[in-house]
């Protein structure tokens, strides 16, 4: 599977995961699973990599 | 009577009463299902599911019932492939890849001979919330469709079937996740001709079509064929509503799904996949739907990933297609099983007649390169049945011995969902010999002399109560 980051939403605080690929460190908005909110990696209430 | 998903339950109501359950009490589509499934799985039950009474994606009572665990169990896909329910085990198997071997042309009929135009729904009128889809589990955070997708390729015409998740974006826009495969090929080829590239999501036909799809062919083949193959008579096809000739569609499924791959990407997913494991959220293409159409009391049909469901599906195709070719190498290969516990993909168990000592291993070597998610394979002698994992196990537990019996290969090509990567789509293999040795005395299995076996019966000295 390709590499995880978990994300801390910053509106609802639930955690998910994306795949670093295609969402660490880009622009790209993130999809909060739970509440919709739209935000990038930067953004998020806390990141866990794991590097 | 062409076959469709309402012969397979008429079938199955026939040939296994007890295998069709039905409830007219109101659910919702919004993990309520899969809790039931779950509760099914807890007591290793998997009848068919139809629920007569379920909420659309706006809470309304839908007009689509929906219907589960199609694929939860073996001897379903027995009954789909014409077999006694009782055949479910390498008969299944066998009966598959005969009929991949036979395939059959399509054969296009009127739209007014074509069930699944009994309802149409094009432009505006299109609205994804009309349909009870399922949210499936807590991460997944919206309903995906997870049925089949099929596709021209826009060079040759040839038509792919595979099964995609695809997220509900809103009342006309889905989320495509696609691993490098023929979609995506098909996909990339529309992309440098700077087109979208038609699909639909076909969902509800006879268990055969969603076999069929899982069939491993070339890309060059036309999987219409191959399902029609599988199903044994002519898939019936039909024009699609907004792209004609260009997509051809199931005449018979429950629900069509049309629409067009564009070339814009969004966020999609965390999905419970069938791994048991979330897939991570993806930048993934999306999808513009264009129409839905429909039967008249129609079923949304839903195969749940990460459970049987999806895992059977996906386990039987291979069987026969692995024994087929460790036989080239080991004449005396006696059956081929994916068991539920590597969810039907990550191992593989292969029985042998086994005449000299090296075979287990030239069995593992043969086999692992059918499928990249292939990953384990436990070779054991022909008195253990690669369909009992207990006997699997006891062959683990009493014939292997990890320096002689175990070899690993290091970094070759993996599935792209395997949560134990760590590099994508790369893995390392397994090869587990669990047969006797030949050259040398082993010690044999214990027993109880078969003329007693044949004398002494339960039921001459207890009364069990069915227990």
């Amino acid at each position: 599977m390709a590499r995880i980051f978990w994300i801390v939403c910053p509106k609802c605080k639930m955690k998910f995961y994306a795949a670093t690929d295609d969402f660490r460190n880009m622009d790209r908005k993130l999809l909060c699973p739970f509440c919709d909110a739209r935000f990038v990696d930067k953004e998020a209430d806390e990141i866990i990599d794991g590097d | 009577m062409p076959k469709d998903l309402r012969s397979f339950i008429a079938d199955l109501k026939q040939k296994n009463p007890g295998d069709v359950v039905e409830t007219d009490r109101r659910i919702d589509p919004k993990f309520e299902i899969t809790a039931l499934q779950r509760h099914l799985e807890k007591e290793n039950k998997s009848p068919l599911l139809i629920f007569n009474k379920v909420n659309n994606l706006r809470g309304e009572l839908s007009p689509f019932k929906v219907l589960t665990n199609l694929f939860a169990s073996r001897d379903k896909c027995a009954v789909a492939l014409d077999l006694d329910a009782e055949q479910w085990r390498m008969e299944t198997s066998f009966e598959f890849a005969k009929r991949t071997g036979k395939q059959i042309d399509p054969v296009i009929v009127d739209k007014k001979e074509a069930p699944v135009k009994e309802v149409i729904k094009v432009g505006d009128e299109v609205d994804l919330y009309d349909l009870p889809v399922l949210t499936h589990h807590e991460m997944d955070g919206y309903p995906y469709l997870v049925d089949a997708v099929i596709a021209a390729d826009p060079e040759t015409g040839e038509y792919n079937s595979s099964h995609h998740r695809m997220l509900i974006r809103g009342k006309d826009e889905l989320g495509l996740w696609m691993s490098p495969r023929h979609l995506w090929n098909y996909y990339m080829k529309a992309k440098e001709k700077g087109e979208n590239l038609p699909i639909a999501h076909i969902i509800g036909h006879h268990p055969s079509f969603y076999l069929g799809s899982e069939a491993l062919v070339s890309e060059d083949t036309d999987e219409y064929r191959v399902i029609g193959g599988i199903l044994g008579e002519p898939l019936r096809l039909v024009p699609s509503e907004v792209y004609g000739e260009k997509l051809m569609v199931p005449a018979d499924a429950e629900i069509v799904i049309e629409g067009e791959i564009l070339d814009y990407r969004d966020a999609e997913g965390p999905f419970g996949e069938f791994t048991g494991y979330y897939g991570p959220q993806r930048w993934s293409p999306v999808v513009k739907v264009t129409a839905i159409t429909y039967r008249k009391n129609p079923y949304y049909m839903n195969i749940l990933v990460g459970h049987p469901d999806t895992s059977i599906l996906g386990g039987i195709p291979k069987e026969a297609g692995i024994y087929e070719e460790v036989k080239k190498s080991v004449p005396g290969v006696q059956g081929v099983h994916f068991p539920i516990s590597g969810c039907c993909r990550f191992h593989a168990y292969i029985s042998i007649d086994k005449k000299v000592d090296g075979e287990g291993k030239v069995a593992g070597v043969a086999a692992l390169p059918y499928h990249d998610e292939l990953k384990h394979v436990i070779v054991v002698d022909k008195d253990i049945d690669p369909f009992d994992e207990k006997m699997v196990l006891w062959a683990l537990a009493t014939r292997v011995q990890a320096t002689e019996d175990v070899e690993i290969l290091e970094k070759l090509r993996g599935g792209t969902l395997d949560p134990s990567a760590t590099i994508h789509a790369v893995g390392d293999k397994m090869i587990i010999d669990a047969t006797r040795p030949v050259s040398r005395p082993f010690a044999q299995r214990i027993n109880v002399p078969q003329e007693v076996m044949n004398r002494i019966k339960l039921e001459d000295y207890f009364d069990l109560g069915g227990k």
